[in-house]
Formats: C-alpha cells, sequence, structure tokens
C-alpha cells in the first residue's frame, strides 16, 4: 500500500508529541520527522521529499512557524502545508497549484474552491448582529 | 500479577490534541483513559459516572470552563484528582484553580515524559505544578506570609491614645488624672487601659508598662 510521506515540523511540545502519536498510530502515513522549526528546514525539504508537511505551531501568531510555512509554500509550490496549534480547534491546509491560464480553467477553479455563498437574507441578519 | 492502571479522564476541547494525548496515556502501562470530555459540564457528568481516579483538565473551554469544573467537581467529590493543563500560565488562573482545588497545574508546552511523570506524582498524592509555576505559588505564598506578619504584630501594638494612656499610667497617673490630662471621659480611659492590657497579655497597670518599657513602646 502506497503510504502518504508526512513531514512534522514542530517545536518539542507536548500537542507536537500528540501529533506524532496519532501520525505513527494511523495506516497509510510515513512519518518524516520530526523536524525542528528553523530556516535550514526549508532547504532540507528536497532531501526526503514528502507528500505533506504539518507546521505545528505554539499558536495562531507563531510568527516564526508562520514565515517557515510561507517559505515552503514559495519554495515547493505544489507541496501541501498543514498549519495546526493549540489554541484553535481547527488545523489550515495551504497549497499553491498552477494551471494554464485558459478561462475555462479559471472557471472550474473558482467553482472547485469558492466558499459557499451566504444567501442575501442570512448576510443582512448577520450584519445585525 | 501487576496493579490495576490508574483511570483517567481527559477533558479538553481541542480533539486532535486530546486524541494523541489519549494515545500517549494509553501507551503506558498504568494509565488508562476511560473517558474524554469536551467541556466543563460533559466532564461533570463524566467524573460522576466514571469515577475515575484522575481527571486531567483543560482551563479554557466553550460553556463551562475547567476552573467552574474543578470548583464543582471537588465540591462534590472531594477525593478526586484534578490536574489542570492548560496553554495559559496567568497568575489568577494559576491561583483560581488551586484555590478550588486543583493538585496540579501543567503547562501544555511541557514534554509528554515530564507529564507522565507529573501525574504519576499526582496519584500518589503529590502536587503537580509546572517548575517555573511552582516558583511563583512560592513567591505568592511568601507575598501573603509577609502581608498578614505585620497584621499579627499589629494585633499587638498600641494606638497613639493607647501609649498616650498607658505612659500616663506608668507614671502613677490614676484613671481622672488621664481622664484630665488627655481630655477624654472617665469610661474611655477604663476602655483604653482595658484595651492594652488586652494587648499587652497583662493583667496590672505595673506590668502593662514594664512589658511596654520592655518591648520599647515607652
Amino acid at each position: 500500500m502506497h503510504k502518504q510521506r508526512v513531514l512534522l515540523v514542530c517545536a518539542k511540545h507536548l500537542f507536537s508529541e500528540s501529533m506524532e502519536m496519532v501520525l505513527r498510530a494511523a495506516t497509510g502515513v510515513e512519518l518524516l520527522g520530526p523536524w525542528a522549526i528553523e530556516t535550514e528546514t526549508c532547504s532540507r525539504i528536497s532531501e526526503i521529499n514528502p507528500n505533506v508537511v504539518i507546521v505545528v505551531e505554539k499558536n495562531a501568531r507563531d510568527e516564526k512557524a508562520v514565515a517557515l510555512a510561507s517559505a515552503i509554500l514559495e519554495k515547493y509550490p505544489e507541496l501541501p502545508v498543514i498549519r495546526a496549534n493549540l489554541t484553535e480547534n481547527i488545523f489550515r491546509v495551504f497549497s499553491m497549484h498552477s494551471y494554464p491560464a485558459r478561462g475555462m480553467d479559471l472557471l472550474k477553479t473558482i467553482r472547485r474552491i469558492s466558499k459557499t455563498a451566504i444567501p442575501s437574507n442570512e448576510r443582512s441578519t448577520k450584519n445585525n448582529d | 500479577m501487576s496493579a490495576k492502571p490508574a483511570r483517567i479522564l481527559l477533558v479538553d476541547d481541542h480533539i486532535l490534541f486530546r486524541e494523541g494525548l489519549a494515545g500517549i496515556l494509553n501507551a503506558q502501562a498504568d494509565l488508562q483513559v476511560i473517558g474524554e470530555a469536551n467541556d466543563g459540564l460533559e466532564a461533570l457528568v463524566k467524573a460522576q459516572e466514571l469515577k475515575p481516579d484522575l481527571i486531567l483538565m483543560d482551563v479554557q473551554m466553550p460553556g463551562m470552563d475547567g476552573i467552574e469544573a474543578v470548583r464543582q467537581i471537588k465540591q462534590n467529590q472531594p477525593e478526586m484528582i484534578v490536574v489542570m493543563l492548560t496553554v495559559r500560565g496567568d497568575d489568577e488562573l494559576l491561583f483560581e484553580a488551586l484555590k478550588n482545588g486543583a493538585q496540579g497545574y501543567l503547562l501544555k508546552e511541557i514534554r509528554a515524559q515530564g507529564l507522565l511523570d507529573m501525574l504519576r506524582s499526582a496519584l500518589q498524592g503529590e502536587a503537580a505544578v509546572s517548575p517555573h509555576l511552582a516558583g511563583r505559588v512560592l513567591a505568592e505564598f511568601r507575598r501573603l506570609s509577609v502581608g498578614t506578619a505585620p497584621e499579627k504584630e499589629d494585633a499587638g501594638a498600641l494606638t497613639e491614645r493607647e501609649n498616650q494612656v498607658l505612659i500616663q499610667a506608668a507614671d502613677g497617673a490614676t484613671d481622672k488624672e488621664i481622664a484630665a490630662e488627655l481630655n477624654i471621659s472617665l469610661n474611655t480611659v477604663k476602655t483604653h487601659v482595658r484595651n492594652i492590657l488586652s494587648k499587652l497579655h497583662v493583667r496590672t497597670r505595673r506590668e502593662a508598662a514594664k512589658a511596654a518599657k520592655a518591648k520599647g513602646l515607652l
């Protein structure tokens, strides 16, 4: 079975160790790392060729982690980056994709990635909150 | 035969974190996660239902937070061991949690091994507090101790008026003479004398004068 090579990048603390535990227990995942959040991390990624990178942040404003995630996206546009932190009960997925600059592809992409539109009556209610 | 593993209830609204933490705890032979809760209210219910040996509780959660939950749990089940596990190390939350009965207060920046050691200590009845928070607890304890000490001293100290009365009494003045000298009523003098005797733990004016001199009050 083909395993997804997942690189875990994080500072050493309980949350990253918890993530590591979840990923190690998962079938179909080959865990790489964990690597520290450092500037050199970005340049070393090509050596191990992961399918996904997970950056575990201290919080949503962890500048070092955000900078690293951005650098990875910049350097490896096709490599998805997942950002997770302890202060939010969500994880964020970032990926950059390149498509031919044709109207058809642009419209297809818009349809695929657009957020669900909020009906106008609900929008006005929300504005009154 | 090995002892039964300690039964742990995990309370945290961060599902991914809770999932991983449960994995870390369940990988230990002496620890077992028997339940999970998403907030303080669910923790109250599960604590009653499952009767765990230890509750590992987040502080900030939607609805009922961990601080209120630990208060209510300790009220209903005083024997329950509750250890807080949080990202926030604010003094206010730390002291409130400990005051409400938490046996420990750990920060999530702790490493897994550190957490396991702390939980085992807590199960033995020891306090489980992150080292740098422990320093703050001691500092607060010292501050409170220093804050209360002068109060105790004050209880034995004489007021300015009592000092004036005592000086007169030590010179052999009668209550009437003191009243006239200080321009106060006789009853007021008697009240001051009673208070002086009580504060200096003596029975007579002469003893009071002696005690006051010994303490440097005169």
